[in-house]
């Protein structure tokens, strides 16, 4: 949250959300970028997971939602080298000394979450995260492709923002995808892309330090599913949510 | 890899080269198409991920259908043997089904491993023991070895952790004694259900391959506190004796004779490479999988590596990148040593701008051998990653530590590009001229040479050059296209043509000639011939962008504005990661004049392509276009930034502070003597708009002239049919006006033509330029127009302005569009 918050990020946020002010101005849209950027403040922290990962998280009050390098720590979990590399390399360049001890999440409005990350998905309660969640541009992996950024350098000033600035970051890099045409109705699919709909996931992540456990869970969303056992899961998961306080909801 | 999959996640991912995809089982007929770098995170919560190599759909799907149904039935049994009252019926229903699919020995090797937190409510369970027998002997079984369950457990748990070499090896075989059912075989034995020598045997056998394992399973076998009826040394004989077998059926591979087997790997090779050209991929892929397995067999990596290799080289003629990376890839894995393998997959990865994964495997090339070209491949990248300076560094220490490597000419190469890139042609052209001495036998240093003094506006010394590359390289086709594309550029288009008709003939296989044919069609306005050459270019050739954009480009200037849309639009939905197709696109819609559109086209060019000043300066431009011209300075400050050489940016930004009245920083902006290259021409001419503003009008006109009669860009030639246009206007010289804009497009042109024609009294033209002007989307350009209106009477209303005030406008306008 320091690192977000800081002088040198917080100015080059601001300077980027200067140059959506011109474009938007130049266009005749920036009403719109403002009513996004209203509409931004209300946004959530969403983790889409499998069925099971969420049951195993809800099931057991003492379970806290882990991370991948925990998992690697545990042993539960191999790294792949290919995959995982780099990703390792890149989480470290963001968050120096601590990255172990991130959780990852995707900023959302309404019901839309990330379908390859899972299934199924839980909506974080904000008063639970927001001392300690800061958000970043997008993957930081297609980041760093994007930016033509190599292992050995620091990634580029602006493009992260605290929990409570998450609008501006949200208006500096979505308001090309704004016009004066933009319905409120479409913002939630313009804060986040889901590769369901189109070619990868676009989104803003939200990093979020240290532990949390399923009080923090808000709800937990999902799709009727289909065969015969899993719809038995799902019940079984709507009793354990239901038990821990936490709302649940079907989606087509 | 070619598939991962989970049954936890319900869920296959197909990896084939840089092409990702996943498939839920729920919708099998849905293939998503994701980001290469959300592999890690598609199946973050399995861990039961198999991978397979196959990207046979059916043969994935079974496998997954499979592994959904052992992980089911292993829930299902965990809700039976819950205490919910209310999901115990269905869940027994399903495991019953579930355990129909051979999924019984996964669930109980499972099952039987861990003990019960509590009492399954067998109550509710015996009423449909008999309808669903296979649940019930299974449920009833769990139950009745929870005592043993535990008991072995514990003596699992009981065994001292010294005994393993580290905690991940415990953890390894843990797994292992859970899945291969080891721990199931010793509950059973420990319940006097099964004999104790089997166990104590399987378990051997299973866990050897892990340091001291044999005293672990002593250790566990005697916590569990059961007598063997064998000796661990009957286990060992038999453990050897198996091994022995083992051997033996590995040596009774026959032998082939080292030609023999080059040939059969050579005819196999050539069969690959022609379903390659036939556009078999799959087949082709099939065959490479057979045949590396094969060199594989007879222990021959090395080989099987070069043949990965070389069949890559040839998928990238043929324009299939995904295939290459896969290849060349799966070479990296087959043979960890071969410094040549990472090489090339540095190569793949640097032209998908992955370039952090190029970088890394540079490196690895270097470590394992090859230091030279790691050295140029981290140089290539911090080329390509736009950090100039750091990429001229690294060539330059290429060049030093290699200087007597039989391919040390690539630095010199290295060094001449990055000087282009800089725009220091000067410099790139020294640099060729020596490498050229020094490595006459090398095309790219030849035809380098010729393309920089293009850059420098040398256009008869590249002609020559290009023409001498030829005697020494005629088989290299960019000597003949440079030599095409200069005709081109001297406004010789019949000579041009047929030059690149030579190409065609001499290189059918390349897409250049026929994309440099269909360009010069199109310059002589034969927009159909080019449509024509275009199309059979994208049918030959559809791996290749030009093509695309140059139909694009020709429906554009022959007027058919939405099929032009449709056509760069079909382009970038093909090649999303091209960044010129994106500002092809972001242009077309400028020209169409929805300027709002367009903006935003640009926005979205500078998010997806940040590294691209080309996107940068399209944004930049405009904004100066719609009289943004505070934004449009910064615009232009930000791309200085990144790049402070870059000319395009530095000279668009004199026209700013020209038009703003900072004169003098602008001119401090502007370069001195005579202008060479396409940008000193733009300079050339803001420095004539410099003195047409100031009222100089002399040496406004000398200069205009001078670039008219000098300059040997068209496009820049323009600019100063313009800018003598507006100086005449100025001397009330409106017939020398005229001329000089009457053949010349665009809304400059018609501004100054309408003011000419006027002020002529030729008010038809006048109204047609008018009518021409009314949509335009500028508002600078539709106050202009109307005022000339006003002032000459084309419109009913008095003038609201001086006459001074309109040239001082059009002044401004040519510089905001023009320059």
């Amino acid at each position: 949250v320091r690192l977000a918050g800081s002088a040198e990020e917080s100015e080059a946020l601001t300077e980027r959300l200067r140059n959506a002010e011109i474009s938007a101005t130049a266009a005749g849209y920036q009403d719109i970028l403002i009513d996004f950027g209203n509409a931004v403040l209300a946004s959530k922290a969403v983790i889409a997971r499998t069925l099971a990962a969420i049951q195993d998280l809800l099931d057991d009050a003492k379970a806290n939602y882990t991370t991948y390098h925990h998992q690697l720590q545990a042993q539960a979990r191999v790294p792949n080298e290919g995959f995982d590399k780099v990703r390792t390399q890149i989480e470290a360049a963001l968050h120096p000394n601590f990255h172990q001890e991130i959780r990852y999440a995707a900023l959302t409005l309404g019901n839309k979450w990330l379908h390859s990350y899972g299934k199924f998905a839980m909506i974080l309660r904000t008063e639970m995260i927001e001392n300690r969640a800061t958000l970043f541009e997008e993957n930081p992996s297609i980041f760093a492709t994007r930016h033509q950024i190599l292992i050995n350098q620091s990634l580029p000033v602006g493009y992260r923002s605290t929990w409570q600035d998450r609008n501006k970051l949200a208006q500096a890099k979505c308001y090309s995808k704004l016009s004066a045409k933009t319905e409120r109705v479409e913002y939630p699919n313009i804060l986040m892309q889901d590769s369901q709909v189109d070619f990868g996931e676009d989104y803003v992540e939200v990093h979020i330090y240290g532990a949390f456990n399923r009080h923090s869970i808000e709800r937990v969303i999902g799709p009727e599913p289909k065969r015969g056992a899993d719809k038995l899961l799902w019940r079984s998961l709507k009793k354990s949510c239901e038990a821990a306080g936490v709302s649940v909801e079907s989606t087509k | 890899v070619n598939a991962l999959i989970s049954g936890i996640a319900a869920r296959a991912v197909f990896i084939e080269g840089a092409t990702v995809t996943y498939v839920d089982l729920d919708s099998p007929d849905d293939f998503i198409a994701v980001h290469h770098a959300d592999i890690g995170n598609i199946l973050a919560d399995a861990s039961d991920v198999v991978e397979i190599q196959s990207t046979d759909r059916d043969e994935v799907l079974c496998k997954l259908e499979e592994l959904w149904s052992k992980d089911r039935a292993l829930r299902m049994l965990q809700l039976a043997l819950d205490d919910d009252e209310e999901l115990i019926p269905e869940a027994v229903e399903f495991l019953d089904d579930l355990l129909q699919k051979d999924t019984a020995d996964w669930v109980l090797n499972l099952a039987l491993s861990w003990p019960l937190p509590g009492t399954p409510r067998l109550d509710i369970i015996t009423p449909c023991k008999r309808k669903y027998a296979s649940a019930w002997e299974c449920i009833e079984k769990v139950a009745d070895l929870q005592e043993s369950i535990a008991h072995v457990r514990t003596a699992w748990e009981e065994i001292d952790l010294g005994m393993f070499h580290n905690s991940l090896q415990r953890v390894q075989m843990e797994s292992v004694a859970v899945t291969d059912g080891l721990f199931r075989k010793f509950v059973e034995a420990h319940a006097g259900r099964t004999n104790w020598n089997e166990a104590a045997l399987a378990s051997y056998m299973k866990l050897q391959s892990y340091k001291n394992s044999r005293a672990i399973v002593q250790a566990w076998e005697h916590n569990i506190g059961l007598q063997r009826t064998k000796s661990i040394i009957e286990y060992v004989t038999l453990d050897l004796s198996e091994e022995e077998d083992f051997i033996d059926k590995e040596e009774q591979a026959v032998p082939v004779g080292a030609w023999e087997a080059y040939q059969r790997v050579k005819r196999a090779q050539e069969g690959i490479i022609d379903r390659l050209k036939r556009g078999e991929v799959s087949t082709a892929k099939k065959f490479a999988v057979n045949l590396v397995q094969e060199q594989l067999a007879e222990g021959n990596a090395q080989h099987a590596s070069k043949t990965l290799c070389s069949l890559a080289q040839e998928a990238k003629k043929r324009g299939y990148t995904s295939l290459q990376l896969e290849w060349v890839q799966h070479a990296t894995i087959i043979a960890p040593d071969d410094a040549w393998a990472f090489a090339q997959t540095g190569d793949v990865l640097l032209n998908l701008y992955r370039l952090a994964e190029a970088d890394s495997y540079f490196a690895q090339a270097a470590q394992k051998g090859d230091k030279h070209y790691g050295s140029i491949g981290h140089a290539r990248v911090l080329k390509k990653s736009n950090k100039l300076e750091e990429a001229l560094a690294a060539f330059r220490q290429a060049q030093e530590d290699f200087p007597d490597h039989p391919e040390a000419y690539r630095a010199w190469a290295g060094i001449g590009e990055v000087f282009r890139d800089m725009d220091r042609p000067e410099e790139a052209l020294e640099i060729y001229s020596k490498a050229v001495q020094l490595f006459p036998n090398e095309d790219v240093l030849w035809c380098g040479r010729a393309a920089t003094m293009k850059d420098l506006g040398e256009l008869d010394r590249a002609l020559s050059a290009y023409q001498e590359a030829i005697i020494h390289f005629p088989n290299t086709i960019h000597a003949w296209a440079g030599t095409a594309d200069i005709y081109k550029e001297l406004g010789e288009l019949e000579i041009a043509l047929s030059r690149y008709d030579d190409v065609i003939a001499r290189f059918p296989t390349e897409a250049i000639g026929y994309c440099g044919r269909a360009d010069v069609l199109r310059e002589q306005g034969n927009f159909e011939d080019a449509l024509t050459v275009y199309a059979k270019a994208i049918d030959k050739f559809g791996f290749d962008p030009s093509p695309y954009s140059g139909r694009a480009e020709t429906l554009r200037d022959w007027g058919r504005l939405d099929e032009a849309l449709e056509a760069y639009s079909c382009a970038v939905n093909r090649f999303p990661y091209e960044p010129y197709l994106r500002n092809g696109r972001a242009n077309l819609i400028k020209f169409m004049g929805d300027l709002q559109l367009a903006l935003q086209a640009y926005d979205q060019n500078v998010r997806d392509f940040p590294y691209s000043l080309f996107a940068l300066t399209g944004r930049a431009n405009l904004l100066k276009e719609l009289g943004k011209y505070q934004e449009a300075l910064n615009a232009y400050d930000d791309i200085v930034a990144k790049r402070a050489e870059y000319k395009a940016a530095r000279y668009a930004k004199a026209a700013v502070l020209t038009i703003m009245g900072r004169v003098e920083e602008a001119k401090a902006l502007l370069p001195e003597g005579e202008p060479r290259t396409k940008d000193e021409w733009v300079a050339y001419h803001i420095r004539g708009m410099i003195h047409l503003r100031a009222g100089e009008l002399e040496q406004a006109l000398d200069i205009f002239t001078h670039g008219l009669l000098r300059v040997q860009f068209r496009k820049q030639r323009a600019y100063f049919h313009t800018a003598l246009a507006a100086a005449k206007l100025s001397q009330n010289q409106y017939k020398e006006a005229l001329n000089y804009v009457k053949d010349q497009d665009g809304p400059v042109a018609n501004l100054l033509e309408m003011h000419s024609a006027a002020a002529l009294g030729q008010h038809e033209l006048a109204m047609e330029c008018y009518t021409n002007l009314l949509d335009d989307p500028r508002e600078n350009v539709l106050v202009l127009s109307e005022e000339i209106a006003r002032r000459f009477g084309l419109a009913k209303s008095a003038p609201l302005h001086s006459e001074n005030w309109i040239l001082e406008k059009e002044a401004e306008i040519v510089l905001a569009l023009a320059a």
